[in-house]
Parts: C-alpha cells; sequence; structure tokens
C-alpha cells in the first residue's frame, strides 16, 4: 500500500467514526412547558406537541385552574383551552385544533374563561370535544363535538351499562373518551375515540322509528366499548370497531342499514368489548383531584388519518383465528384497521399467540396451535401466549400488563408502524412470562407474516433494573420499521436494557429509581436516555430518609410516577413529556406538602431537543504527511564480480560511505620446481592480483578492476582460467571496517568462447 | 369596628402588577380603606441561587411547607421550611423589614417552629439529622420535628446555629415529635409535642432556662401539645384532645388549654373555664385551638375535629379572646377588667354562631391578633383540603373583631391577580398593626402592608451581605453522647472576652456549659469475671445488657484451641463454661458478642447518675470485645 492509500484509507475511517457519533441521539436541556411565565403549573399531565413543534397542549391545574392548557413553545404563551374537567389533549400538526375529553361539554364556553371550576357538577356524560384555537372560547364554533352520531351535531346519547346501574355519578363517568396526545389526525380533522357505556352510535333505524312512533326517544343499542373516528369535514362518524364476517373475512354489514355492524360485548364475567376493559370498564373521573391521572383507554388514529389501532378484545368477534381455537373474550392484542381503504377494510391482528392470516399457515390447514410449541409450526405467532392464556382466566392473551401503563398502541404517521406493550413470551425465548410489559414494533405492510413483523425494543431480565414495566411509549410522526428512521420514545423504571439492538448508548442510572425516559432511534440502531437531573444524576423527588433500608424508595409509588405520556413532533426532534421528577429543572416547585407522595409529587410537563448533527462529517484537520524520513544507508558492503574476456575481473562495489578500498585475490597456483629438480605437481596458495584506492573514494556504486600478476597470466590463458577467491575490503573512518569475499575467475577467452 | 370593603383594583393596576410581577415577585392587592391603606399582596421571596451553570428561573417559587413564621418586630422576622422539591432545601430564611433571605439549609423541618427569644436570637423545632442505626426491627428513627436549633448572632456578627439539641432514637427519654415553641425570655423557653411515648404517659415538654436544656414533662396529662404562644409573661398551650389520649386529670372535662407560669419551680394550670362549648358538646369535637397574641389579648380558636360529633352539638368555627379588655355585648363597648378574662367571640353561644357565620365543613388554620386594634386575623379553609392541601385551594381570610364581627373577608390571590391559587392560608401572625403575613400550604408568602417599611433599614445580622452563602451545618447535638478527643483540648480561656456581643456571650455561655444530660450507652457485657476450675475448666462469668448472640472463644498463638457454640442469651448475668486442653494452653481469649436488641442509655439526670467519663461509666472488661491474656 502507498503512503498516499494509507492516508486516504486512515481519513476514510476517521470519517465513518466521526459520522457515526454525527448519528448518534443527544437530547439537550430539559425545559419546564407546563406554567405560564410567572407561576408553574400545580401539576400537567398528559402533553401532545404539535407537529410543528411550536405548540404544547397538556391537562392539569394553572393557578388553581384546572383543564387543557396550549403553550407557546418560542412566546411562552399560555391560553386555556377548554376549563373544567376537560382531559387528555391531543393536537394537530399546527396547534390549531385540540381534541380533549370532558364531562362539562355543555359549560364548555362558560367554563373557559379562567376561572377554577373544580367539582363543578354538570350532570353531562364524557363526550369528545376539539376546540379550534382561531376562535375565542366564547365564540360559536369553537368548540365542536367529535362523539356524535354520524350526520349529527349532538353528543351521542348513552345508557348506563347493567354493571354500573346504581353506581353514584356513573351517567357522569360513562360515555365516550379519547386517547391523549393520539387521537387527532395531523390535519386536526379527523379523532378517534372510544365509547365506554351503551350509546347510540350505531343506528337501528327501524327499531328507532317504532319508539318515536310510541313518543319515546330512541334506545342507546351499541354496545359499549367501541371504536369510531369522526371526520370534523364531513361531519361523519365511522365505526372502526366492526364484526367480522367469517365467512367473507369482511366486516358483517346490518342488513337494514348496511352499516358495519358494531362488535358486541361479552358481560359472563365482566365488560369485554372491541377495546380492552380489564373486564371493568374504566370511567371518566367525574371530579379529577389534585395530582391524579385519568385511566387509560382510547385509540390511536395516525397522522395521515388513514389507520387507527387499539388494544382489543373480544378478538374472535373482530379478527380471524384458527378456527379451533376457542376465542375469549379477555384475550387482549393490539388490532389495526386502515379505515383509509374503505368500510369493508379488514381488522387485522398486528401480533399474536397464532397467525391465521399467514399464506403457509392458511395452506397448512392446520385448526389449533399444538398444546407445546413447534419450531416450524407455521401458524405458530410472535408470542408464546399458551403460557399467558392459561395463568390467569382474567388475563390472557399478549397483553396482560398492569392496567396502569398506558396500553394504547401508537402509530406512525402512515400507520404502517406500530408500537405496543405486550407481557407475553415471545415464542422461542425463554418460555417465561415478562414480569411486566416490554415494548415492540410491528411493521404492517403487507407481505409479512407476524413473525417476521415484529421487532422487540426491550426484553426482560430477571431484576428490577431489567424487567420494569415499560409504562408509555410513542412513536414519532416520522418513523417506519421497515426503512429504519424515525424514534421511538417509551418510559420505564428499567435501567438495563438486555437487548443489543437497539444499542444502548447512555450512561446509566446507577439503580433503578424513578421512571426515566428513553428514545430509541430506529435509524441508527441507538437507545438513548433523555431524563437527568439539571445536575446530572437520575431523576428523582426529594426523598426522607424513613423511606431509606429499602432497594428502591420509589417502587411504593404508584405506576404514574416518574416520567411519562411522550410526544414527538413531526420530525421526532422535539420531544415533550410528563414527569413527576422535581430535579428535571432548577425551579421546579410543586412539590406537595407534606412530603413526597410518589405519583403526586406535582407532575410537570416538560420538552427537550434531539440535538442533530450536520450528516456530513464534520469540519477536521488532518495534519500534513510528516516530510520523507532521510534514509539511513546501512552500514553494508555490495559486491559483485564479473569476470572479462581480457582476462581482468570487474567487481562492482556499492559503498556506504566514502572511505578506502583494497581488493586481493588468491589463487592456487602450481609452483615452478627450482631448477634441477624433479617435484612436478606442488602448488601454493598465492595472491595472484591486488588493486587498492587509499583514500577519496565516494559512496555509491563503483568498479574495480583486477589484473592478474603477469606471471600467472598465462593460467589464465588455460580453459578454466585460474579461480581465485577476492576479498574486497572497505574502510572508513569511524565506521565498522567491511569485507566482502568473491569467487571470482580470471580466464583469457578467445572471441568464439562465451 | 366598621365593615371594611375590598376596593376594586382598577385594569391598569392590574397590568402593572403583572409586569411588575415580571421584574419583583411582589404582586398587586386590593388596599383596606380603613386600614392605614394597607393591603395584602404576594410577597415571594427570590428562589435560592441556582447551582453553577443553571439559569435561576424566571417564575416565582413557593417554598414549600412552610410550618411557622414569626416576627420578633416588624423587621424581624423567621420562617421554618420543609423545603419544596429540588429547588427549595429544606430551612429557615430570614426577613430583615425589606426581603427575605435563605438563612439556613440546615434546621429544616418536616413543620417545625419558631420562637424568638430575643432581638438576634431564636429557636427552631427542626427535623432531626440521619444517620442514628436502626433499632433492632430495622425501624429507622423517627426525625421529624425532634430536634432544636439555637439560632443566635454569632462573634462574626452574623446568625449562626449555636446550638443544637437532640437524643438518640428509641430511648425512653427520645425526644417527641414538638408542634409547639414559645420563649418567654431569652432564658425561659418551652417546647412540647406529642404525648410520651408509651409506657411512660404525660405530655412531652422541655424547657430551656438560659444554661441548659430541660425535660420537663407535663405527667399529670397525657394530650399532645399543639401550639404555644406567650401572653402575660405565661406561655400558653393548646391541648390536641383525642379520646385515647392517657392519664386524664380530669375525668368530668378535659382542658383545651394549659399555661405555663414562669417560677422556679415553674407553675402548670389547665384551663378548663375558656368558653368554647355549647351545652352537651364534647371538647373533643373540636380540634386544638391555634393561638395568637399580641400585648393586649390572647386568641384561640378551632373549628371542629371531625371527632364523631353529632346533631345541634356539632361544633362549627369557635373563637375566645381572653384580655383585661373585655368587650360586653350588652353594653356594647370594652370594660377594662383587673385581670383578663375569657370571653366567647364566635362560637355557639354567639350570634351568628360559628356553623353560621363559616359554614359546617370549615376549620380555623391560624389566628393572629393585629397590635394597636382589638382585632385578630383568621385563616380558614375546609377540612378536607385541611387534611389534604391542594395546590388549587385560595387562601381564606378574615377579620374578626372583638365584638365578633367579621370583617374583611376575602379570599388570596383575589381574582385578575397574575398568580392563581397558592394554596389555603396556614399560619398567619402580625408584628404590627396594618403589618401581618399569611403562609400557605403551597409555600406562598402573602403580606398586610401598607407600603411602609418598617423599622428602619436593616442592620446587624439581618442587614444583607454580597456573597455571603445560607448556613448549611449545625453543631453536633447536645444530649447525643460525642465521643471525647483523646487529647487535652486547647486553652482557649480568655478568648471572646470582652467581645461585648449578645451573641458571642450566648456562644460562650454555651461552650462553657457541659451537656446538660448526656445521655450514654450502657455496654453490653459487663461484670466479666473469670476463674478455672479443676485446672483445665475455664469459667466466665458476665452479665449482659440486652439478649445478645454470644461466643468465647479460646485461641493459642492465632489458631483456636477452643471456644463455646454460639448461643443466643438473653439480658442478665450467665456463665459460660470453656474446657481446656494443658497441652494446648490458649495464650488469649476472645468474646463475640452481638446485641440482639436496642443498648439501654442513661442520662445524668437520673436519680443516683452522676456525670462520669466514658471510661469509667463503660469499663472495659478484660474480656469484652478485645484479645487479652490469660489470668
Amino acid at each position: 500500500m502507498t503512503r498516499a492509500r494509507l492516508l486516504l484509507s486512515l481519513a476514510i475511517v476517521f470519517a465513518g467514526a466521526f459520522a457515526g457519533q454525527a448519528h448518534a441521539d443527544v437530547f439537550g436541556p430539559i425545559a419546564l412547558v407546563s406554567g405560564d411565565p410567572i407561576q408553574q403549573a400545580d401539576y400537567a399531565h398528559d402533553p401532545a406537541i404539535s407537529a410543528d413543534a411550536r405548540f404544547v397542549a397538556f391537562d392539569g391545574s394553572v393557578g388553581g385552574v384546572n383543564g387543557v392548557w396550549r403553550r407557546e413553545l418560542a412566546t411562552g404563551d399560555l391560553v386555556e383551552v377548554a376549563g373544567g374537567d376537560a382531559d387528555l389533549p391531543s393536537i394537530s400538526a399546527d396547534g390549531r385544533f385540540i381534541s380533549f375529553t370532558t364531562n362539562q361539554g355543555g359549560q364548555l364556553p362558560a367554563f373557559t374563561d379562567g376561572r377554577q371550576h373544580f367539582e363543578a357538577k354538570t350532570g353531562e356524560s364524557p363526550n369528545v370535544y376539539v376546540r379550534d384555537m382561531n376562535l375565542g372560547a366564547q365564540q360559536p364554533g369553537a368548540f365542536r363535538i367529535v362523539s356524535a352520531r354520524s350526520g349529527s351535531n349532538e353528543p351521542l346519547r348513552y345508557e348506563v351499562a347493567q354493571e354500573h346501574a346504581g353506581q353514584p355519578n356513573a351517567g357522569e363517568e360513562y360515555g365516550a373518551v379519547a386517547a391523549g396526545r393520539t387521537a387527532m389526525s395531523a390535519g386536526g380533522t379527523k379523532v378517534a375515540f372510544v365509547t365506554t357505556t351503551i350509546s347510540n352510535l350505531s343506528s337501528y333505524p327501524q327499531l328507532e322509528q317504532e319508539e318515536l312512533e310510541h313518543g319515546e326517544t330512541p334506545k342507546p343499542r351499541t354496545p359499549a366499548l367501541q371504536v369510531a373516528v369522526r371526520d370534523l369535514e364531513t361531519g361523519v362518524t365511522q365505526l372502526v370497531s366492526v364484526r367480522r364476517d367469517p365467512a367473507t373475512g369482511s366486516p358483517a354489514l346490518n342488513p337494514e342499514t348496511g352499516d358495519p355492524e358494531p362488535v358486541p360485548t361479552h358481560t359472563e364475567s365482566g365488560i369485554y368489548g372491541a377495546v380492552d376493559s380489564e373486564g371493568v370498564t374504566p370511567f371518566f373521573r367525574a371530579e379529577v383531584p389534585a395530582y391524579s391521572r385519568t385511566e387509560k383507554i382510547g385509540a390511536s388514529i395516525s397522522a395521515d388519518g388513514s389507520t387507527v389501532a387499539w388494544m382489543g378484545q373480544q378478538l374472535g368477534e373482530q379478527v380471524p383465528f384458527l378456527s379451533g381455537e376457542p376465542p375469549r373474550a379477555n384475550w387482549t392484542e393490539p388490532l389495526w384497521r386502515r379505515i383509509a381503504d374503505g368500510e369493508l377494510a379488514p381488522t387485522r391482528k398486528v401480533t399474536g399467540g397464532s397467525d391465521p392470516e399467514s399464506p403457509a399457515c392458511q395452506a397448512s390447514g392446520e385448526l389449533r396451535l399444538p398444546l407445546s410449541p413447534v419450531v416450524g409450526d407455521p401458524c405458530q405467532g410472535p408470542f408464546e401466549t399458551r403460557l399467558t392464556d392459561s395463568i390467569n382466566p382474567g388475563e390472557a392473551g399478549v397483553w396482560i400488563g398492569d392496567p396502569e401503563d398506558d396500553f394504547v398502541p401508537k402509530l406512525s404517521g402512515d400507520g404502517y408502524t406500530v408500537a405496543f406493550l405486550a407481557r407475553a413470551p415471545l415464542f422461542g425465548g425463554t418460555g417465561l412470562e415478562g414480569p411486566h410489559s416490554d415494548l415492540f414494533l410491528a411493521d404492517m405492510h403487507p407481505g409479512l407474516t407476524r413473525a417476521q413483523a415484529l421487532r422487540p425494543l426491550t426484553q426482560f431480565g430477571s431484576s428490577l433494573a431489567t424487567d420494569a414495566a415499560i409504562t408509555d411509549v410513542a412513536v414519532s410522526p416520522n418513523a417506519s420499521q421497515q426503512n429504519h428512521v424515525g424514534q421511538v420514545a417509551f418510559t420505564t423504571v428499567r435501567t438495563v436494557f438486555t437487548l443489543g439492538s437497539p444499542s444502548y448508548v447512555s450512561s446509566r442510572a446507577a439503580a433503578p429509581g424513578l421512571g426515566e425516559l428513553y428514545d430509541v432511534d430506529l435509524g441508527n440502531d441507538t437507545l438513548t436516555r433523555v431524563t437527568q437531573g439539571y445536575e446530572g444524576g437520575p431523576a428523582g423527588h426529594p426523598f426522607r430518609e424513613e423511606r431509606g433500608g429499602v432497594e428502591d424508595p420509589y417502587v411504593f409509588f404508584g405506576p404514574d410516577d416518574g416520567s411519562l405520556a411522550p410526544s414527538f413532533d413531526a420530525s421526532g426532534t422535539t420531544l415533550a413529556f410528563s414527569s413527576t421528577a422535581s430535579n428535571l429543572v432548577f425551579g421546579d416547585n410543586n412539590t406537595p406538602p407534606g412530603g413526597v407522595r410518589g405519583a403526586e409529587d406535582g407532575a410537570d410537563v416538560f420538552v427537550t431537543h434531539r440535538l442533530t448533527f450536520a450528516a456530513a462529517p464534520p469540519e477536521q484537520m488532518i495534519s500534513a504527511p510528516p516530510a520523507n524520513p532521510a534514509p539511513e544507508v546501512p552500514w553494508k558492503l555490495g559486491a559483485t564480480a564479473e569476470s572479462l574476456r581480457d582476462g581482468h575481473v570487474r567487481i562492482y562495489l556499492e559503498l556506504p560511505g566514502a572511505g578506502s578500498l583494497r581488493a586481493a585475490a588468491t589463487a592456487t597456483v602450481p609452483l615452478r620446481p627450482p631448477p634441477g629438480h624433479k617435484a612436478a605437481h606442488k602448488a601454493a596458495l598465492r595472491t595472484v592480483a591486488s588493486k587498492g584506492v587509499p583514500g577519496g573514494v565516494q559512496p555509491g556504486l563503483r568498479t574495480l578492476e583486477l589484473v592478474l600478476a603477469p606471471q600467472y597470466r598465462a593460467l589464465a590463458k588455460r580453459k578454466g582460467g585460474i579461480a581465485a577467491s577476492a576479498l574486497v575490503t572497505f574502510a572508513a573512518s569511524g565506521h565498522q571496517r567491511l569485507q566482502s569475499r568473491l569467487h571470482i575467475r580470471f580466464e583469457i577467452r578467445s572471441k568464439g568462447q562465451r | 369596628m366598621i365593615g371594611r370593603r375590598l376596593s376594586i383594583a382598577a385594569l391598569t393596576a392590574l397590568t402593572l402588577a403583572v409586569s411588575s410581577a415580571l421584574a419583583a415577585p411582589v404582586v398587586q392587592a386590593a388596599p383596606f380603606a380603613d386600614d392605614g391603606g394597607a393591603e395584602w399582596r404576594l410577597e415571594q421571596p427570590e428562589a435560592p441561587e441556582a447551582p453553577a451553570g443553571i439559569e435561576r428561573p424566571s417564575w416565582l417559587v413557593g417554598l414549600g411547607h412552610i410550618g411557622d413564621i414569626e416576627f420578633y418586630s416588624p423587621n424581624r422576622g423567621a420562617l421554618i421550611t420543609a423545603g419544596n422539591g429540588s429547588t427549595v432545601p429544606a430551612g429557615v430564611w430570614l426577613y430583615n423589614g425589606l426581603h427575605w433571605r435563605e438563612l439556613s439549609t440546615a434546621c429544616g423541618a418536616s413543620d417545625g417552629r419558631v420562637a424568638w427569644a430575643g432581638p438576634d436570637e431564636f429557636w427552631t423545632v427542626s427535623d432531626g439529622r440521619p444517620g442514628q442505626a436502626p433499632d433492632s426491627r430495622g425501624v429507622l428513627p423517627p426525625l421529624r420535628d425532634n430536634t432544636l436549633c439555637h439560632f443566635a448572632v454569632g462573634p462574626a456578627g452574623r446568625f449562626e446555629v449555636v446550638g443544637s439539641y437532640a437524643t438518640l432514637a428509641f430511648q425512653s427519654t427520645s425526644y417527641r415529635a414538638m408542634h409547639g415553641a414559645v420563649c418567654l425570655a431569652p432564658n425561659d423557653c418551652w417546647f412540647g409535642g406529642d404525648p410520651l411515648e408509651p409506657p411512660g404517659e404525660g405530655a412531652f415538654q422541655l424547657h430551656w432556662d438560659g444554661a441548659t436544656m430541660t425535660e420537663m414533662p407535663y405527667i399529670p396529662e397525657g394530650h399532645a401539645i399543639e401550639e404555644m404562644r406567650a401572653f402575660e409573661g405565661s406561655a400558653f398551650e393548646s391541648l390536641k384532645l383525642l379520646a385515647t389520649d392517657t392519664r386524664v386529670k380530669h375525668e368530668a372535662t378535659v382542658p383545651p388549654l394549659r399555661r405555663i407560669s414562669a417560677g422556679s419551680p415553674p407553675t402548670f394550670e389547665s384551663l378548663l373555664n375558656v368558653p368554647l362549648y355549647s351545652f352537651g358538646e364534647s371538647p373533643l369535637w373540636l380540634e386544638a385551638l391555634h393561638l395568637g397574641s399580641d400585648g393586649e389579648a390572647l386568641w384561640a380558636a378551632g373549628g371542629p375535629s371531625g371527632a364523631g360529633a353529632e346533631g345541634p352539638h356539632e361544633p362549627g368555627v369557635t373563637i375566645a379572646r381572653y384580655s383585661k379588655l373585655a368587650w360586653v355585648s350588652v353594653l356594647g363597648e370594652f370594660v377594662e377588667e383587673p385581670n383578663a378574662v375569657w370571653g366567647q367571640v364566635v362560637g355557639p353561644e354567639t350570634s351568628p354562631s360559628g356553623i353560621e357565620d363559616f359554614g359546617e365543613d370549615t376549620t380555623v388554620t391560624s389566628i393572629a391578633a393585629e397590635p394597636g386594634t382589638h382585632d385578630a386575623w383568621l385563616a380558614i379553609d375546609t377540612r378536607r383540603d385541611a387534611e389534604s392541601p391542594g395546590p388549587s385551594t385560595l387562601a381564606s381570610i378574615a377579620r374578626i373583631g372583638a365584638d365578633g364581627t367579621i370583617t374583611d373577608r376575602t379570599e388570596l390571590p383575589e381574582a385578575g391577580d397574575p398568580v392563581g391559587a397558592k394554596g389555603a392560608g396556614e399560619h398567619l401572625t402580625c408584628p404590627a398593626v396594618h403589618d401581618c403575613w399569611l403562609v400557605t400550604s403551597q409555600g406562598w408568602i402573602f403580606h398586610l402592608s401598607n407600603g411602609e417599611e418598617p423599622g428602619g433599614p436593616p442592620d446587624g445580622a439581618f442587614a444583607e451581605v454580597a456573597g455571603e452563602t445560607p448556613i448549611d451545618s449545625r453543631p453536633l447535638d447536645e444530649g447525643v453522647p460525642q465521643t471525647p478527643p483523646d487529647t487535652i483540648p486547647e486553652d482557649s480561656s480568655g478568648e471572646g472576652q470582652g467581645s461585648g456581643s449578645v451573641g458571642a456571650s450566648v456562644q460562650e455561655l454555651l461552650k462553657s456549659i457541659p451537656s446538660p444530660f448526656a445521655t450514654i450507652t450502657l455496654p453490653l457485657v459487663s461484670g466479666v469475671h473469670v476463674k478455672l476450675v479443676n485446672r483445665t475448666t475455664l469459667v466466665l462469668s458476665l452479665h449482659l445488657a440486652v439478649k445478645a448472640q454470644i461466643r468465647l472463644i479460646a485461641k493459642r498463638h492465632g489458631k483456636i484451641v477452643a471456644s463455646t457454640r454460639k448461643q443466643v442469651l438473653s439480658a442478665g448475668s450467665h456463665k459460660l463454661t470453656l474446657r481446656l486442653d494443658p497441652k494446648r494452653w490458649p495464650t488469649k481469649l476472645h468474646l463475640e458478642e452481638h446485641a440482639l436488641a436496642p443498648l439501654p442509655t442513661t442520662t445524668t439526670r437520673e436519680s443516683n447518675t452522676t456525670t462520669i467519663g466514658t471510661s469509667e461509666l463503660a469499663p472495659q472488661a478484660p474480656l469484652a470485645g478485645s484479645w487479652s491474656a490469660l489470668p
């Protein structure tokens, strides 16, 4: 390799190293969002950042005024979006539209007045609304109903389920709710919501007509726990959770209306519907105590409005199953439906214990999974749900995690990448059920088996540091599992991540403590810890020694403690989240009096930015190559010899320096007997030729010719000449004397001889 | 008193207030027309300095739970806080007439109290410092409000913590959590709190006589002491009355208050004649009284305790006043009495009653007499919020006249203020007329002021010094045994003489006073005696202070040649027997010992105990815990 090539290759290596660093994720300082310029919020949750990273909406209390708020990051302006019990906001890409849930919908203009409206009973059911921030709260059209029947602008009517009959305030607790952060499309025109009790979402014209004819108000008949999407531009509300017709594989259609039928509820041992309810319908808190959060439920809609995902139950009514598998109502798996494909678009399993839609499975004719897992089973899904199905009759399927975790699946902007939590063990893994939930991605592009589509992002271990629950997750709109781009953020108490991919590249907390926020960069396959105290330590609360003596004081606290609710802007560069930690920002001062109460340590909303570096290698200085070193000539004497036709021998010399040179050739020559003696065949060693150069010989290539002494010249005329040994001696001042011995031959040859 | 009306702040004033709030943490409020132009305003101190490289917050910061706020004079105030998150550490803040500043990050408290002993000297009830060992069950020592700090001006002319008082945990003599503190004079301070730890009975009290801190529990009654206040040279204690209290002296009724009169010895008087209750009303149904006093009157106010009150007897807000200047309603005027007398200002016997005035679910959180008036300020809250203070509650206050007139009832911050609700009012104090302070449950400070700077510019230890950092440590605790140095201390006699400052004299005095009640842990093993029986059997006699695991080991040149088995022995005297081999005669004996219960302590206060050196009290037996040559 030439020196130039060597330098070039080194430069490439350096550039590659820097390029790698440029793609590793580093997050900048954390800034407090929840508050106005002169006071911090009393508490704040559920931040949703607009795709343009200009606004953050959150719910909470500021200066004693509760509701949903919007803060403009650049100016710090804080605006009340909806007062009173408004909760769980989602925001459009430009921040203009904000959806939320409230059971004070009829009073929204009155309650959005900058004043306290705690415990203001209105007797209304919870419903989902959208606020247009371009209009003042009291202006017509500022608030628009989302949870309405298709074509109607009136809120849905509800009937308290039999299970909740007699429950105080049930009428104010069950209705329709929307998930925080992910319920609205980027344009703000589509909002996904879930009904938590029987509603009039679907129409039953004949029955309703009969009731009207009898002077009765038509009864709500749509089973509870349905997913729907409201298009605010058209006023059309589309039922998303549709009953599957096993015969066609498409949504079953109501013969009377031609509309897809809702998923029936199963009420034998709890309420199970299209959406996960853990058997007990989560209620919307009509009366939100300070610091508390609303229970999780809902569905996510992709930013482009094409796709909806939810954590489903009643799977047998929604997605295909192996024909021999008895569908149980409490089986829980994430479900996905591309509503952009029309009313007949099927609901698809995101993952599962079996993969009945796999072509290989369908070709195999397998009716049900064998009792013991079999490698190569074409119907085996990515999860080993036999274990979870058998543990607890109340919990089964893929998701059997803690209900406090935000289990609503999250979607990328195009809907094809789904992030979800699961606790069932992976097929082919340890076979052990995870103690808490792990985080997975699924690629919903067609042509993939569910196993091919799955990518685990975390994998539990055997201690709190490795198996604490993943409690919340967010996917950046630009994320694509297929193309390996985008971001996935999640929250957990876990500090050690056992998977090598994504590669954990941050310093980790010494011990599990308060839940922290992490970010997976799908592009460079790295996992970065986002949260840390302003002085560099782990996120935390003030801490009393009374709680000492245990491994971790925070494990006593509820799952709402620590970081939660991540939300990305369009590029995945700006990340909003909530946290109960009091040391993320200096000046956090809403820790409640009377000491730390875990999740009640005044949660706040924060924002941080992922620092990105130019894709090109940063400017770098590579010093000029050093000057060529002066070659150090070895102190060696080089010598070769050539016999000349004239009987001379020419010696070629390579001299290391200046000095003196001498060469002498010795040969065995016959001795001539003295006269009168008869003594033939005697020989003796004699110097037959010599030459010396006393001094001044310059270094380099030189020649020297040895000429036979005249008395031996006759010998050179014989055939073969005279063989001799030449000793060349080179001497230079201050150096070792060098000698070289050569075998030479003096031979006088005629022209015809070679 | 004429009823007062809140003036409506003009929009321009609000705008100005908003803009000024951004520049300085003072927010407007409406003035009271006939109160010298005084008005309540938010007067929130700046947040503590941020760590290096971190920006100070641009927003206002609550100080966390402020357990107490007290003033010696209008320009000499102190408050104690539990701190707020990671921004405001627990500690003590000082007011100098112009500003609040963080004085100390030591001596903070979960609740805490402040008692001024002089113009440059005050005490705090503070949390204990961590570090003591847990008990045998692993329970960590309680730290809440069970130690004292003594702040005074030191030789440098600045405040110092000149004394710290605490005890070892889990002892019969351990300090209990204290909720009341008051000084009648620099050498006469009282601190009181929870009932004694069973089997002890009575109320825990400490007394400082200027030189010695002495436990002076009130044995006849076992009610917790909730507040203390000085009036007419006596200390008044309010008592928290519970059905479960032990040693109830008065069976027919129980006293809501106790008076401590200075003297030697001091005298205690349970006050049964405070006009608080309706006929048939149990004293247990009224919560512990909050106290406020000025030179004219002592005020006591409380609300329903929620302890099972029924029907018409359920109490509402109840306020009594104790003064020589008594209001006689039938005359409609004040009458000067030769001795102070109690009168019910608001309560079941007044019209309107306390319930009619304030509602059923209202409780009192604080009361403060406003000097120079016949009035007191009252802070009220709902019972639910008082039990679990929320950040969204407004601070509700009212001024009560001696005649029961309720005026200036308002909520802070007022509507339109740039800051919103900051929690219910928890502590009120009024150092002067038209000069009152209110702190809320979330650590926000409101000031009733007419804008005058009280007492002139700050001077002495109250003046701010650029670059001064808060006190961050407290001295070693008096009352906790400390290992004396082996070397003779340097002779410092004569130092500080002639300094002339009060603080210096206090400090020197403290230095010169031996620990008033040294509490020393007794050794586990004592009374060790060794003898040989039948030439080869060694019998070791010992006494164990508590149950312990014991093993006797005999070694010869480092190798074990004989040992007893490990055994658990109860407290008391025991004998260990060890058979020895004459051919492998041990050269040393070692006693392994491990106490299985907290070691008992003794104090110099206890009878037949004299203050002696540690080595005398805990003699090291020849065999206890160390190698020693055989006899």
